[in-house]
Formats: structure tokens, C-alpha cells, sequence
């Protein structure tokens, strides 16, 4: 029994990594097998292998790769048209339409080759795309533009006349900026700037476009939904000059020190001046000096006090320190300035996913 | 003997100005210089006789400081004559005090006083020993001060017969700097009194002093 799990295990580990390459090849044969079929007339076997292929080949639409989804999308849409062309010709007209309605929501650019087809084909499909609302959303896999500058372009194909909603919103279903809404008769070219709908870039992360085919009424029909990765890139800005230190400001008012230091100092010298010579030569006939310079020094105190007194405003201090705000205040400004220019400077890179269609009783 | 005390005086205030000045700007060495006239008035009351003399004396004065410490240098010299009959008398005054600044508006000094007064009779020579104190304020603006400086005689020697009971003095005055510049001018009274003999004479000086003067460094 233990002899048997090796190459048990060998053939397990190998159908797992050659699988879908084996099933791309296997829906492209049989793809080639229902065409070959078709022009044999052989319409039963031809359905059976376009069924079969377009069941082997459905993983392939929703590849990350841009290239493998396409090419997927060409051979399903391929196999689509030979299979409603044979459900045609076997008599089963409701098969025929729902088939080409699974078409045209597919991609409505994809349609019957008129040379290949009779017209008892392509009028089948073209009742039905003219009856199904449905549009295809061409949009770059990948585009940088500057916001405000360039522009994120989108191609909208419909498949008949009819309303359309076309928003970007977040994974939540937030609305972040309605791009359009009205009619589209074949194609629209829609643009978006990179701001949501207050005027600011978006935030890194992943959005999604939305396009909302409408009835008449304005009642949603089914919805395309293309995921936006978006990348935001944003200039670093300045920091903010710090404002002068409390030290760098002068006293605009004066202090109470220096006003009492001048008149309690005037008074009391001049007092001593005036008292003490007496005092010391009580005995003398002492001239008048003393009086002068002890009257000039209690004088000179009492103006020194009056000149500085407390809280009077410094003017050359005062306009000191208004020039050293206002030069802060114009480097801030200056840093301001130049913020909003960086802010302003936003590259945004957006990525489009494959596109998922989701009906309205889906949604 | 007059001409040879002024030639004296010169001669130290032309030394000390001839420092460098850019060296002292930037050390804690600081020199002050100053010529003066000053006004004076003398009374000498002896017993019953009283003498009043009046004249005007001119000297110069200087001072050397370095961080809290200084060398105050006084030198004067005049004459004073009698409003009365009296005869006159010159005058010689010289002092040298050295202080110490415990506190930025307060200055204790420490040193000799001379004084001489020369008649025709002789020449009597007053040598004191005196501690004074020395106080400083701002008046409103920085470039105008008021100071007061009183002082006591703690030793003296003296050529009078009479015994010596006390000496005391006091002095103020304003004191003008002139902004960004190194002149400054004063005007001051200045007052000392000496007691002898149990009361029994009693001489008695006052000035009303003019100096004007530069100082380079602190």
C-alpha cells in the first residue's frame, strides 16, 4: 500500500499545477471543435463543444493579467456568437437570445461578423442588444496623472440608447464623486481630475467604478463594477516656523524696579543730603550746598519716577516686538503658501481590475 | 610747594589714561579719571573765635576697579580766604581708599585722608584713618545715578594740642554718564566735620564739587 503513495501523490501534485493550463488549452480546442462543427453543419456536436468550452473557459475572465483576461474574453465571446448562431439553426430560439444576451452583457463592442453570420443571425442579436441595457467600460490598466492637470480617461460603450449613472465610490458603496449621469447613445468619453466631491485627492486604497445602466424611470437595470486600485503620491510639506521664544519678546510695559528704585533712591539720598550735614555739625554755620544738591537729588528721583513709571508703555519695545511677529508671521505665511502648492501637487496612479456585472436583483 | 603737587596730580592722571583702552574694554579692569573744581567753605571755631574761610580748590580723582574690588585716589589743592580780616590759607587734600562691592549699589571703602592747611603762621597736617560707606541708585534713566557716601574717622594723627573726639563726613551728589560714550560729569556736596577738645574746636569743611572725567572699561 505504502509503495502506491508516491507516485500517487506525484500525479496529484502535477494535476494541480498543469490543471489550468490543460483547461485553457482543453476551451480552446473545443472552441475549435464546435467552429469546425458549425461549418460542418453539425449543430448538435457543435453546441456541445461551445457549451463545453465556454465552461472550461470561464476561470480565465476574471485573471489578474490584463493580457490573459482579454484573450479569454475574445474566445468566450467567440464561442458565445457560434453558439447562439447554432441554437439558432437547431430551432431554439429562446436559448439563441438568452446566449446572446450573455453576450452583449459580456462586451457589447463583440457582435456577429456579418460576413460569417446569415441575417437571420445577426437579427436575432441585434433584437436582443437592442432590448438589453447593458455598457462596457474601457478603462487603461494602469495611468498616472497629476490631479488638477491631467485627467483619468474613461471609454463607455452601450449596447443600445438608454440612462446611465456613472460614480467612483469606495468598497463600502460610498460615494466619492458622481462622473456622470445621462444618456449614452453609442459611446462616452468620461473624464475624472483625481478629487472627490469636495475638491480633495482621494486617500490611498481601493475604489471602485461604478456604471449604472438606468431605465427609463431612473430605476437602476444592472451595474458594472471596475475595481480601482489608487495610489496617492504626495510632496512632503514644511513643518511650521516655531514662533519666537518667550525671551527673544521685550517688556512693552515698564517695570515697577527701576521707577521705585529712582524715587525711594532720590528721596532718600536727597534727604540725607539735606539732614545729615546739620545733624553731623549741629554746632556750624553750614552753607547752602546741601540744600542745592540734596534738593537736585530728590528732584531727580521724583522725575525718574514719574518718567518710568509703573506700566507705562514702551514704544520702541512695543515695535521691537511687533516686527519679530510679524516676521514669523510672514515665514508662516511663506510655509503656508508653499504647503498648499505641495498639498496641491498630487500624482495619483490608478490601477483598473477586471470588471464584474451585477444585476440589480444582485445588488 | 604748590606747583610741585600739581605737576604730581597730572602726572597719575596722564598715566592712567594712557592704558590701552581696547584691553580694558574687554576685561574686568576698569578705570575712571576725572578733573575737578570744587567750591569750598571752611569754618574753624576755636573757643569763642570763629574763622570762615571760603575759596576754590581744582584737583583730580581716579579709580582703578577690578571685579568687586577698588582703588578710589583723591588729590586737591587750593586756597581759602577769609571773608573778614582773617588771614587765608591753601589748602592740600589727598585720599586713597580701597573698597570692596559686596553688592551691586553698595561700595565699603578703607583708607588714608590727609588734609594740609598751610598759613603764614606754619602748616597744620590732619592725617585720618576712615571706613566709609558708599551707596548707589538709578534715577529713572541709566545714565543718571544718585550717590551718597558717609564715612567715619576710626584713627587719626594730628599736629593740634586739643584732644581728638570724632570725625564723621557724608557726601552726594548726581553722577552723569553719557550714553555710548566714556565722559561722565558729577555734581556733588561734600561735608566733613572733626570734633577736639570735648567740643572745644571744631573744623568743619564743605565743597560743592564739579568733576567731569572718562572712564574706559567697566
Amino acid at each position: 500500500m505504502i509503495r502506491y503513495r508516491t507516485p500517487l501523490l506525484a500525479v496529484a501534485v502535477a494535476a494541480c499545477t498543469v490543471a489550468p493550463a490543460l483547461r485553457a488549452q482543453t476551451s480552446t480546442q473545443l472552441l475549435q471543435d464546435g467552429i469546425r462543427a458549425y461549418g460542418d453543419l453539425e449543430f448538435e456536436a457543435a453546441a456541445g463543444f461551445l457549451r463545453q468550452s465556454l465552461e472550461t473557459g470561464e476561470p480565465g475572465l476574471n485573471n489578474s493579467d490584463p493580457t490573459v483576461r482579454r484573450v479569454r474574453l475574445v474566445a468566450r465571446a467567440t464561442a458565445l456568437q457560434y453558439l447562439a448562431a447554432t441554437e439558432i439553426f437547431l430551432g431554439h430560439p429562446d436559448s439563441a437570445q438568452a446566449t446572446f444576451r450573455q453576450l452583449v452583457l459580456l462586451d457589447v463592442r463583440y457582435q456577429p461578423d456579418r460576413l460569417v453570420f446569415p441575417p437571420e443571425v445577426t437579427n436575432v442579436y441585434d433584437a436582443v442588444r437592442a432590448e438589453t441595457k447593458s455598457v462596457t467600460v474601457r478603462a487603461p490598466d494602469r495611468s498616472e496623472f497629476r490631479v488638477g492637470e491631467q485627467q483619468y480617461e474613461l471609454q463607455l460603450f452601450a449596447s443600445t440608447f438608454h440612462r446611465a449613472e456613472i460614480n467612483i465610490e469606495t468598497r463600502g458603496g460610498t460615494e466619492l464623486r458622481r462622473l456622470y449621469r445621462g444618456p449614452i447613445a453609442d459611446s462616452v468619453m468620461v473624464q475624472w481630475d483625481g478629487l472627490d466631491a469636495n475638491g480633495r485627492p482621494p486617500l490611498r486604497g481601493t475604489y471602485q467604478l461604478v456604471v449604472t445602466s438606468l431605465e427609463t424611470d431612473g430605476t437602476s437595470v444592472r451595474s458594472v463594477r471596475v475595481p480601482l486600485e489608487v495610489d496617492v503620491d504626495v510632496r512632503d510639506t514644511l513643518p511650521h516656523p516655531e514662533p519666537p521664544a518667550d525671551s527673544l519678546f521685550l517688556p512693552e510695559r515698564t517695570a515697577p524696579g527701576p521707577a521705585y528704585e529712582a524715587l525711594a533712591g532720590g528721596l532718600l539720598m536727597g534727604g540725607m543730603l539735606l539732614i545729615m550735614p546739620g545733624a553731623l555739625a549741629s554746632d556750624t554755620d553750614l552753607g547752602g550746598g546741601r540744600y542745592l544738591i540734596g534738593g537736585a537729588v530728590s528732584l531727580a528721583g521724583i522725575t525718574g519716577f514719574l518718567t518710568r513709571r509703573p506700566g507705562r508703555e514702551i514704544a520702541a519695545n512695543v515695535a521691537a516686538n511687533a516686527a519679530l511677529r510679524r516676521g514669523w508671521q510672514d515665514r508662516m505665511e511663506l510655509v503656508v503658501r508653499e504647503n498648499e502648492t505641495r498639498l496641491a501637487d498630487v500624482q495619483l496612479t490608478v490601477s483598473a481590475g477586471a470588471p464584474t456585472l451585477v444585476e440589480q436583483a444582485e445588488r | 610747594m604748590r606747583l610741585k603737587s600739581t605737576r604730581s596730580s597730572l602726572a597719575l592722571a596722564v598715566s592712567l589714561a594712557a592704558l590701552p583702552a581696547v584691553a580694558l574694554a574687554q576685561s574686568p579692569v576698569g578705570i575712571t579719571v576725572g578733573a575737578a573744581v570744587a567750591a569750598v567753605r571752611v569754618n574753624s571755631q576755636t573757643g569763642v573765635l570763629v574763622s570762615q574761610l571760603s575759596g576754590v580748590i581744582a584737583g583730580g580723582e581716579g579709580r582703578l576697579s577690578l571685579w568687586k574690588a577698588s582703588l578710589d585716589l583723591r588729590y586737591f589743592e587750593g586756597s581759602a580766604d577769609s571773608s573778614g580780616e582773617g588771614d587765608g590759607k591753601d589748602i592740600v587734600e589727598g585720599e586713597a581708599m580701597l573698597g570692596f562691592r559686596p553688592l551691586s549699589w553698595l561700595t565699603v571703602k578703607l583708607g588714608p585722608h590727609i588734609r594740609s592747611m598751610i598759613s603764614d603762621v606754619g602748616t597744620q597736617r590732619w592725617f585720618f584713618w576712615e571706613v566709609r560707606l558708599r551707596g548707589e541708585a538709578t534715577l529713572g534713566i541709566p545714565v543718571l545715578k544718585g550717590y551718597l557716601e558717609g564715612w567715619n574717622v576710626i584713627s587719626n594723627n594730628l599736629d593740634v594740642p586739643e584732644p581728638w573726639d570724632r570725625g564723621q563726613g557724608i557726601e552726594g551728589g548726581l553722577r552723569l554718564q553719557s550714553a555710548g560714550r566714556p565722559l561722565w560729569a558729577r555734581l556733588g556736596y561734600r561735608m566733613d566735620h572733626s570734633r577736639l577738645g570735648s567740643g572745644a574746636r571744631t573744623e568743619t569743611m564743605e565743597q560743592l564739587v564739579a568733576t567731569v572725567g572718562f572712564s574706559l572699561g567697566r
